[in-house]
């Protein structure tokens, strides 16, 4: 039993396939603009595809010709913007669902009353939509999505355009509403990602690169792609004599990893990594590899270094002395734990 | 948002033309016997009618132009321009002119004249069908552009949540176009009550039966100048009431 789907829609550049297993959660993550929406509107029905098949616990939504129209699919999709219907109450948006799949008006209301219980907006329910705060609009929203029992639930970028404490306090809803129900939630965010996720597919420019459990794909990306969604940098060799050997020759000394001869690789968080200009720093538990400087990219209070092989977070006042194509060694921590690739 | 100040004298000129007409309607008005003018039997006989005829030709505009509105939106291409510019014809149509087209489609010797069994030109039904006729544009053009400024977003979202097209209509797009209908609604009732061309060609000026206000105003305005011009003051009472209250353009969501 689970949602399966392969979405093709060629004037987006879109070819995703994924599965999600009944009651489990795969966090779809990706940059902005990777195809995320596009993935998740198709499976709900809102953005038609040009073929692929979508099948939830083995009942087809769309493939050889049919098309289940959007009322019966029983997805519920939980958009970016909210999208609460401005002309009702809080208490008549999550009612709706309940009252479009056949529920009395007091039945709905009920079930309405008891999702805004569990999301902890019960003193919201005669408000409008316009009168609550991002953190509460997003509240309603998920209880809405939720409230007509979906089969599956679609949530895109749930915990964006929230401020810090807000995007807390949903993140730890989310946790809690969506541990039984099968769901995907897009994000291009590595935390998001590892609180929420039972599985992870990496989406990258509308295809999905690596799909795996969450400990998998998070921890041992096989990718340099899913290694920065995962917030770490991936560091590729050959095995030898528990040591990854790097293309340029560096030794870095590892734990475990497959046989020698292997090709392997360590997940870094780049905070962890040190950087040094000039001569080899003796300093013990790090093998330091030399690197080229790719690219400068801004990270609010640091600054990452890209060099071609690793990349460093380091201070923007140590930062501003580094220019792009300048010699660079990187201090990768040793004793990392190596995995096959 | 402030123009330049050589707006002012032009703004002035502008409601100059507007209010000198009304003042020189009121200044006609025999206030002393106001009261009987309009309670005299031809006025109020005129009065009900007008407004029976009009807010049924309301009803109509808003039950037929609605659909035509959802219809237009969907429509594709170069269809959409021609269907809109046939179905504004009555905007821009002298109204003598519309009365006589109604007259050949559903007049005595019309082309629906016989599937009608007779015909409905002279009639109270032909009133309401010339204001139809003339309003009902007003009704299509709001709905369209109200459309037009939708996303279709929350009606995607009430899909996925299980409503059917009926519900999402009733329960989410009507709902949110509700300042639009509104608008539609009153230009269209305060076209119809103002009728005149096409009602006197296709409907005739029997009393009681065809006979609307700005029918008995044309007809009193010789015999009865004062008659007239108090009627004519209640029409305009009245149209700016039902402006006032309902027509609310930047109230828009």
């Amino acid at each position: 039993m689970s949602l399966d789907a392969h979405v093709l829609i060629r004037s987006r550049a879109v070819d995703a396939r994924l599965t999600v297993e009944r009651g489990r959660t795969l966090v779809l993550l990706g940059t902005n603009g990777a195809g995320k929406s596009t993935v998740l509107e198709a499976i709900a029905g809102i953005v038609p595809v040009d073929s692929g098949e979508i099948a939830i616990h083995g009942r087809a939504l769309t493939g050889g010709g049919r098309r289940v129209p959007l009322a019966s699919r029983r997805i519920a999709l939980l958009s970016q913007d909210d999208a609460l219907f401005p002309t009702m109450s809080v208490l008549d948006n999550v009612a709706f669902g309940p009252r479009s799949r056949g529920s009395s008006r007091e039945e709905a209301r009920h079930t309405a009353r008891a999702w805004l219980e569990r999301v902890g907006a019960t003193d919201l329910a005669a408000r409008r939509p316009t009168e609550l705060s991002g953190g509460q609009a997003r509240r309603v929203a998920i209880a809405r999505a939720l409230a007509p029992a979906p089969e599956a639930v679609l949530l895109d970028e749930p915990l964006a355009r929230l401020d810090v404490e807000a995007a807390t306090a949903i993140r730890a809803l989310l946790q809690h509403v969506l541990r039984d129900v099968t769901a995907i939630v897009a994000t291009h965010d590595a935390l998001d990602a590892h609180a929420l996720a039972d599985d992870v597919a990496v989406i990258e420019a509308g295809v999905v690169v690596e799909a795996g459990t969450a400990s998998e794909v998070l921890t041992r990306p096989r990718t340099a792609f899913a290694a920065r969604m995962a917030a770490r940098v991936l560091i590729r060799g050959t095995m030898q004599g528990g040591a990854l050997v790097l293309v340029n020759g560096t030794r870095v000394p590892v734990a475990g990893g497959p046989r020698a001869g292997a090709a392997a690789g360590i997940a870094v968080r780049p905070t962890l990594i040190a950087l040094a200009l000039g001569d080899e720093p003796r300093v013990p538990g790090r093998a330091w590899v030399t690197d080229t400087v790719v690219a400068l990219e801004p990270r609010g209070d640091e600054v990452r270094v890209h060099g071609s092989a690793a990349a460093a977070d380091v201070d923007p006042a140590e930062a501003s002395r580094i220019i792009v194509g300048e010699r660079v060694l990187f201090g990768v921590p040793t004793g990392l734990p190596a995995y096959a690739i | 948002m402030i123009g330049p100040r050589w707006l002012v004298p032009l703004a002035v000129a502008g409601a100059l033309v507007v209010l000198l007409p009304l003042a020189g309607l009121v200044s006609r008005v025999g206030w002393s016997e106001f009261g009987t003018s309009v309670t005299a039997p031809a006025s109020l006989e005129a009065l009900a009618l007008s407004l029976r005829t009009a807010t049924i030709a309301t009803l109509l505009v808003i039950v037929l132009g609605i659909p035509l509105g959802f219809a237009l939106r969907a429509m594709r291409g170069p269809w959409r321009a021609l269907v809109r510019a046939i179905v504004l014809v009555p905007l821009v149509l002298p109204p003598v002119v519309g009365g006589l087209a109604l007259l050949y489609a559903f007049g005595r010797r019309g082309l629906l004249g016989d599937a009608l069994g007779g015909s409905l030109a002279f009639t109270t039904a032909a009133v309401v069908l010339a204001q139809t006729f003339v309003a009902l544009p007003f009704m299509v053009v709001s709905v369209e552009s109200a459309l037009a400024q939708r996303s279709g977003r929350h009606e995607a979202v009430a899909g996925t949540l299980g409503a059917s097209r009926t519900r999402i209509l009733f329960r989410v797009t009507l709902p949110a176009l509700g300042p639009a209908l509104a608008t539609g609604a009153v230009l269209a009732f305060a076209r119809a009550l103002g009728e005149f061309g096409a009602t006197l060609t296709f409907a005739g000026s029997l009393a009681g039966v065809t006979r609307t206000a700005p029918l008995e105003i044309y007809l009193a305005r010789e015999t009865d100048p004062a008659q007239a011009a108090a009627l004519s003051l209640v029409l305009v009472a009245l149209a700016v009431a039902v402006v006032a209250i309902a027509y609310r353009p930047g109230s828009r969501r």
